[in-house]
């Protein structure tokens, strides 16, 4: 190995980094300068050794090292070589020389062919040390490991020092920069350091997008993740990796919308820290629970991190508590996912080709519909054909026409028709390089996410360049990112219209057409028919994202640097369907057909400027930063639609007979701005005790004229005790560390809310004008804030040689006063509507999360490692205060059969209903609980109770993974464990099937498990029985447990050997297996429009 | 540069944005006005009021439930056929005439009518408000202010009065059972339901209040004048000073102070008369293309309804499926009007389609230019008649308010009386057809039986559920 000789300067606690670190490192530790050729062209006679040797060095850039003494041995060299390998050229000049050399990483490293005695004390070593940009540091702490002697480099960066005949080691360290430890060896006297920054090794640093900590140093609770880390999980997308890897980073499923590439899905940090139902949050404009995203230290969305492309992704930090989110004030109740993107790294133009190719399954194993025997059995017991009187004939004439059907073999299954397996590739160039002064790396980036229903799809695109700039104390960068997509949903609409259609059907008519009715005489639609016409529903997004960073280093401890951002987005949407479509069957021949049209630009820049300060004094490290930023955002919306088309167009709107009548173009111009002052500051003790402190002032035109400005504050501490002494002989424990803390954050997604009254205009007409004005929403001067005081304690632990590690964290939020429409909550006559918004009761959630890695095998030297690892969280969430301020809404739920109660002392993720004792065996009549216990036929809504929780008890993810070498196998399986869910199939599709519904097709279950005869013991009511009771009661409400195989992957990586013959650095070949299976004890529909979707992939990366 | 230096730069740097960056967060939104906006213009202010007035003109309010559709079905005005089901609407037909107010959909209207009266009320209190501090500002003259004024506060009372009327109690039995709540303020806090009595003291209260304020209303010296300018034209589209005092008329009546009823209409008959003539008989009987079948002329106060024309097409239009059509059993409008076919109130508004005589007083006209076309009566002369009649303690000149109004509508005088009452009773009957008020004159009286809509015979009749409970939008949450 090229490198091995390099390698054994560094010392053990190097050798035991993985090996993507040590890839790092070496980048970063050459001795020399890079960016040369690696041919030389020398045309000398009878030159000096020396002389060839600074010849080569200007060409190449190697370096040599050796005793300028053992030169003086050596003979005079001709040699005239032209482009030859450095190899060569070597090889010539020692030919009859008495010295031999080795090349190691550049550097070319002299002996002395037969053994030269060793020279005598005192040893001398000098030598320069500069940072990897170049610039010399000043300050480094040169010491001999095991002796009490040590030095400084000066202002230029040099030192020299004197050691004696058994100094072996020398540490160099410094605040910033990593500590270095160098084994000398042989007679070296000139060393040139480069030390490495302290962020470069991802997982120690703690990014919080506003400033780096180390993480022994932060007593917050946040974990990072490497892009690589990512990468192993699976190459889906980040977020989805991003799941596996941490406990409390949860994705809400969505059963509706299954694995559609184009819904986004809703993640959240740590429980909801608001009230979140549709009828409640309608109006507000984001997800109220959805974490924070900060994409380069610029706020981002959910969208753009979604469409990220992985290669990109250096590392993701979660920020979950106060000591860390109280940075970002008003906007981190909910936690923030901070993304840092690869930076330009200084060396050879490097190229990183990832290609992903995946392919995706429809997974209907959730769906138990029943054949077309069965259906047809099912609507004969449904009284479908009997006690007809007068129709008798009719309905027994229906029925023989279907049951010749089903004898003549008809069973479609319908499931099947919308849907197909996906082909998704996905396509990225890394660029990298630069010198010292001028870096720069670039990305292109396409994918082509094909869904797995027909049509549907997704294609992101990105391309970006960094530059960053360096000289002295000035560094500056910029990145530059154009990105955009194009959605499609697909033609088929909606699975459920699929999952309803009768198997006793055809799909196509005998020729193979397709009729647009299965039944002409019931008006039955045939799915396939609405797909089969040109209808378009597709959005597309343009956006560009320019970051300009500046750092100016004022000296060894202060620095300012400054950040602009500028981003400007375009999204729109087109919807049409063809005047064909079945919707517009009995729509006026003017309007049948639609076509609407909205368009979104964001445009928002912000900007801020911070002052940081480092220094260690003796024992007191200090790292302290001062901050302000301002940011404006501004979005503008306008949509229109039309109608009216004649058959066979291709949706353009030209071709539309009118607007839609009495359609207003659909307008609304929203701009925001705010301002925010930060102090923060991070103490530590000895490395034992640490403290960290923030206040931030928030400004924001969303908070209204009186309370423009809001203050948030954090403190926390923590307690490194493997420091203390009495620990400091107890081998076996690496780390251990406790740490607390508590602060406040706000949230500002919940829309804006004004202290003071606002008017809009109204189309009413009269004799006075067209118009008048009118009020839009009552302003609320004394409108409380919704914050969130959040209290964290965590103890993070590292045993046995790293063999066992892991935290345990236990959090307390309580947000207080939680903001609710007034519609609702006040008498109607108080005359505001939910525009209008008021401080009612609190919410408080209690949580835990805890991580264990165990690694049984772990040897790095030969690379075997194996490691088990498991996630885990749980919280509960209690309202408080709510009074029956709240009870218009229980009403409402009451009625409409819902299952959320808003009570004092209860969660939100609580289902109430009336306890039902089953099917009453004698009579097949459900027998209900009521409130005292006893037993009743009669549904009454007074017996509803809490029935269960739909939040697991615990969730989390089971790792196993297994290095071998240049080989890994990784398993994250999903658990989540006791969630009570409401079963919508049994509901639906099993019981309360209405004498309309039974033209649909249902489950397999609302055949054979249906109470019959006295006698029978049933789950559920007979065929045909009670088609008005709309009881809910807990027999639709069941208790979930399952296994979810998240994601399987082998990979293998060869970085040396047979690959450099392809001119390759490395490649890595890893294949996934992600959602393959899922156990679970509850059979329920999943993915209700949207199937949900299993997939394989294989994803190659290759390093030129 | 020294290290003291910068922190200096850098602290002056930090002040200068804190200090600028107040007015930096102070952004006018774009698609909507502040109250600071607003309030700074007297256009803008007129426009405020305008829109008050189109928010009585909405459908749940005067726009149509509370005058021709849901109000009048209480009334049994309309023949409806149950089991239609061809529009929500057309659902609840039947159940609001058998005052079946636990129906879903039923509540969902009257929690509409309640939603849209005590959203218009806060509005307009926040107008006052903000009209008050204009004033002070120098933003409007103090003489178009209290005009304003006058009108918003008339506005606030009218729609506590009609909700009185719809949601209290029957006030001639039960004036001390609870009501409704009354508003003043725009706080967004909710006052406590106040007994009958109250309420209606409450309203009064506001009606001399807006009466005073009125007091150099242009109406007084100037009438009724075509022109747009908002402070005297078409006052009879808004809350004038008679229509207050006609307004007060008929709160007085309803709780039964009969003398201040009769002296609050015979101001309008001395003083205003003249400005609000009978109809003519060209105008409505031989005036062929452009009827004027609101008898506009006599119109003390309505609204501008934009959607009357729709509202007609979707209610009363002949072309419409019999179980969608509001129209009146034939035997029971021949009983209504006498067998009296002279009456312009019939022959000019009651014409013969298909489906018999349907409803055509809000039908278009030819001339869309003509000033009333888009008239909501609200409150008409001939009320101050009826209400001068009942309330005259001498029965000769009783009768002879009462022989007024039939002479002008082409009907013989009646010599004599068994009763007078019976007799208003029947010229409410007739006169308000389509205009809301006839149930609540049944439920002033407490009459216990009111003609039956569904049956022609004369002696059909059915007994009413005069107190709608309040929506579980407003009771729930207290």
């Amino acid at each position: 190995m090229k490198n091995s000789g390099s390698k054994r300067i560094f010392n053990k606690l190097q050798l035991t980094m993985k090996l993507t670190t040590i890839l790092l490192l070496i980048g970063c530790l050459q001795v020399s300068a890079h960016g040369y050729s690696q041919r030389v062209t020398i045309s000398q006679s009878n030159a000096p050794l020396e002389k060839i040797f600074s010849e080569i060095r200007q060409q190449t850039g190697y370096l040599f090292f050796y005793n300028v003494e053992w030169l003086k041995k050596s003979k005079p060299v001709d040699i005239d070589v032209k482009n030859i390998p450095i190899e060569e050229a070597l090889e010539q000049c020692f030919n009859n020389q008495p010295l031999s050399y080795t090349i190691v990483d550049k550097t070319v490293v002299l002996k002395l062919k037969e053994m030269a005695p060793t020279p005598p004390d005192p040893i001398f070593i000098r030598g320069k040390i500069t940072s990897k940009s170049g610039e010399p540091l000043v300050g480094v702490t040169i010491a001999v490991k095991g002796a009490s002697k040590g030095t400084y480099s000066d202002t230029e960066g040099n030192f020299l020092i004197r050691l004696a005949e058994n100094d072996k080691i020398l540490v160099f360290s410094c605040i910033g920069m990593k500590s270095l430890e160098l084994k000398l060896r042989g007679n070296t006297q000139v060393i040139n350091i480069i030390m490495e920054e302290e962020s470069a090794k991802l997982e120690e640093m703690v990014f919080t997008g506003i400033y780096t900590r180390k993480k022994d140093s932060f007593s917050g609770a946040a974990t990072s993740f490497t892009g690589d880390q990512l990468k192993a999980v699976g190459n889906k997308n980040v977020l989805e990796s991003l799941k596996s890897l941490d406990p409390s980073f949860i994705k809400v499923e969505n059963n509706i919308q299954g694995s559609n590439p184009n819904a986004l899905p809703t993640y959240e940090i740590r429980g909801k820290t608001t009230i979140s139902t549709a009828n409640l949050n309608s109006q507000f404009n984001n997800d109220p629970n959805q974490p924070l995203f900060i994409l380069d230290g610029f706020e981002s969305t959910l969208q753009a991190i979604y469409d990220l492309d992985i290669n990109r992704i250096a590392s993701i930090t979660l920020l979950k508590d106060a000591a860390s989110t109280a940075l970002y004030g008003s906007k981190a109740a909910n936690g923030v996912v901070v993304v840092e993107t690869k930076r330009p790294t200084p060396g050879q133009l490097r190229v990183n080709y990832t290609g992903d190719f995946s392919v995706e399954m429809p997974d209907l194993s959730s769906y138990n519909l029943m054949n077309s025997t069965e259906k047809l059995q099912y609507e004969k017991l449904a009284g479908l054909y009997s006690n007809k009187n007068d129709l008798q004939w009719l309905a027994d004439e229906i029925y023989s026409r279907k049951i010749a059907e089903i004898q003549r073999g008809v069973d479609t299954y319908w499931l099947g028709e919308p849907v197909r397996t996906g082909v998704t590739n996905k396509h990225s160039f890394q660029f990298s390089g630069g010198n010292n002064d001028l870096l720069f790396n670039a990305g292109l980036y396409y994918a082509n996410q094909v869904g797995v229903m027909k049509g549907s799809g997704r294609k992101p695109w990105n391309a970006n360049i960094n530059l960053t700039y360096r000289k002295g104390k000035i560094n500056i960068s910029n990145q530059l990112s154009i990105s955009g997509y194009n959605g499609n949903e697909s033609p088929y609409g909606s699975l459920t219209e699929f999952a309803r259609a009768n198997p006793y059907y055809r799909k196509h008519n005998s020729d193979g057409t397709i009729s647009k009715y299965l039944d002409t005489a019931n008006n039955v639609i045939n799915p396939l028919w609405n797909a089969s016409l040109n209808s378009i529903n597709e959005n597309k997004g343009f956006s560009f994202n320019d970051n300009i960073q500046a750092i100016y280093s004022i000296s060894n401890n202060l620095r300012l640097q400054g950040g602009l951002q500028i981003m400007n987005q375009n999204t729109s949407a087109v919807v049409f369907s063809p005047p064909d479509n079945s919707a517009f069957d009995g729509v006026d021949i003017h309007q049948k057909g639609s076509y609407t049209n909205n368009r979104i630009e964001n445009r928002s820049y912000s900007g801020n400027l911070m002052l940081t300060y480092a220094k260690l004094i003796n024992k007191h490290q200090i790292n302290a930063n001062i901050r302000a930023d301002i940011g404006e955002s501004h979005s503008q919306a306008l949509g229109f639609s039309a109608v009216g088309f004649p058959y066979g167009t291709n949706g353009n709107p030209i071709f539309a007979y009118s607007y839609t009548p009495y359609g207003k173009p659909v307008a609304s111009t929203v701009t925001s701005r705010s301002t925010g002052f930060l102090a923060s500051i991070n103490y530590s003790y000895d490395g034992r005790f640490m403290l960290d402190a923030i206040y931030r002032l928030d400004g924001s035109s969303v908070f209204g004229s009186n309370r423009m400005f809001r203050p948030f504050a954090s403190g926390g501490i923590g307690w490194n005790i493997k420091r203390e002494s009495f620990l400091k002989r107890v081998d076996w424990i690496d780390m251990l560390k406790l740490r607390a803390d508590i602060g406040m954050t706000g949230n500002e997604n919940l829309g804006q809310f004004t202290s003071v009254s606002t008017y809009t205009s109204t189309t009413d007409m009269n004799y006075f004008g067209i118009g008048g004005l009118k009020m839009m929403s009552l302003g609320n001067p004394d409108l409380e804030w919704q914050k969130t005081l959040q209290e964290s304690y965590g103890i993070d632990f590292t045993l046995l040689a790293s063999r066992i590690s892991g935290y345990l964290e236990y959090y307390n939020k309580k947000t207080d006063p939680l903001l609710v429409p007034a519609a609702g909550t006040l008498p109607s006559s108080a005359g505001v509507n939910s525009n209008y918004v008021m401080n009612v009761g609190y919410l408080t959630t209690k949580g835990w999360s805890a991580n264990l890695r165990l690694s049984p095998i772990y040897n790095l030297q030969k690379r075997i490692i194996l490691t088990f690892s498991v996630t885990g969280s749980t919280y509960n969430s209690i309202y408080g205060g709510l009074g029956n301020k709240l009870e218009v809404y229980n009403t409402e739920q009451m009625k409409s059969n819902g299952l959320l109660r808003y009570k004092d002392g209860y969660s939100p993720d609580d289902v109430w209903a009336v306890v039902s004792r089953g099917i009453d065996p004698a009579t097949g009549r459900e027998i209900f609980q009521k409130q005292d216990g006893t037993f009743s036929f009669d549904y009454d809504t007074e017996d509803i109770v809490k029935v269960g929780n739909t939040r697991p008890k615990a969730e989390g993810v089971i790792n196993v993974s297994f290095t071998y070498k240049d080989f890994t196998i990784g398993a994250n399986i999903r658990y989540v464990i006791g969630a009570y869910i409401y079963n919508s199939a049994l509901y639906n599709k099993v019981e309360q099937i209405t004498n309309a519904d039974n033209a649909y097709n249902h489950d397999k279950r609302a055949l054979y498990e249906r109470w019959q005869k006295p006698g029978d013991i049933a789950q559920f009511k007979a065929i045909g029985s009670n088609y008005n009771t709309s009881a809910m009661s807990s027999r639709f409400i069941q208790k979930d447990s399952h296994f979810n195989g998240e994601s399987f992957n082998i990979g293998w990586r060869v970085s040396n050997g047979w690959i450099e013959r392809f001119k390759l650095q490395s490649l890595n070949i890893n294949f996934y297996l992600n959602d393959i299976f899922r156990i679970e004890s509850v059979k329920s529909e999943r993915g209700i429009n949207y199937p949900f979707s299993r997939s394989a992939s294989l994803s190659i990366n290759a390093s030129f | 540069m020294s290290r003291k230096y910068i922190h200096i730069i850098l602290l002056c740097l930090l002040t200068f944005i804190l200090g600028s960056c107040k007015k930096y967060l102070e952004i006018q939104p774009e698609d909507k006005y502040t109250e600071e906006q607003i309030f700074s213009s007297e256009n803008a202010i007129n426009e405020v009021l305008n829109g008050l007035y189109g928010s009585l003109a909405n459908t749940s309010l005067y726009g149509a439930q509370l005058s021709s559709t849901t109000i009048e079905l209480m009334g049994q005005r309309y023949n409806v056929y149950p089991n239609s089901s061809s529009n929500i609407n057309n659902v609840t037909y039947p159940r609001l005439q058998s005052y079946s107010y636990s129906d879903n959909n039923v509540q969902k209207i009257f929690d509409g009518i309640w939603t849209q009266a005590y959203s218009t009320i806060i509005q307009a209190n926040n107008f006052i408000r903000n009209l008050d501090q204009a004033t002070v500002n120098g933003v409007i003259a103090s003489s178009n202010a209290s005009l304003l004024k006058g009108e918003a506060i008339g506005i606030r009372a009218l729609l506590h009065f009609d909700m009185l009327r719809l949601f209290g109690p029957v006030y001639l039995t039960s004036a001390t059972s609870a009501a409704i709540p009354y508003y003043t303020k725009a706080d967004a806090k909710a006052q406590p339901i106040l007994p009958a009595k109250q309420a209606l003291d409450s309203v009064l209260k506001d009606l001399s209040l807006a009466a005073t304020l009125l007091a150099n209303d242009p109406v007084i010296g100037n009438g009724i004048t075509a022109s747009k300018n908002f402070y005297n034209g078409y006052r009879n589209q808004r809350l004038n000073y008679y229509a207050i005092k006609a307004l007060q008329a008929r709160v007085y009546l309803y709780g039964g102070n009969k003398t201040a009823a009769y002296d609050a209409a015979k101001v309008i008959i001395e003083q205003g008369e003249k400005w609000f003539p009978w109809l003519s008989y060209s105008s409505i009987v031989s005036e062929t293309s452009n009827p004027d079948r609101i008898f506009s002329t006599e119109v003390l106060f309505g609204i501008y309804n934009s959607t009357m024309y729709t509202n007609y097409t979707s209610y009363f239009s002949s072309d419409l499926v019999k179980e969608d059509l509001l129209t009146s059993e034939p035997e029971r409008l021949i009983s209504t009007f006498e067998n009296n076919e002279n009456d312009y109130r019939y022959t000019t508004t009651w014409l013969s389609t298909a489906k018999g005589r349907t409803l055509y007083k809000y039908a278009d006209i030819e001339d869309k230019t003509k000033p009333w076309r888009f008239i909501q009566p609200l409150i008409r002369k001939s009320e101050m008649y009826y209400i001068l009649a009942e309330t005259e303690t001498n029965p000769a000149a009783a009768l002879n308010y009462l022989n007024t109004v039939r002479y002008n509508r082409g009907l013989t005088p009646l010599a004599s009386v068994y009763d007078i009452n019976e007799e208003i009773m029947k010229e409410y009957q007739k006169e308000f057809y389509g205009e809301g008020q006839i149930f609540f004159y049944y439920k002033r009286l407490n009459v216990p039986y009111i003609p039956d809509a569904t049956m022609g015979y004369s002696w059909a009749t059915v007994s009413p559920v005069y107190e709608v409970p309040l929506p579980l939008s407003e009771t729930t949450p207290r």
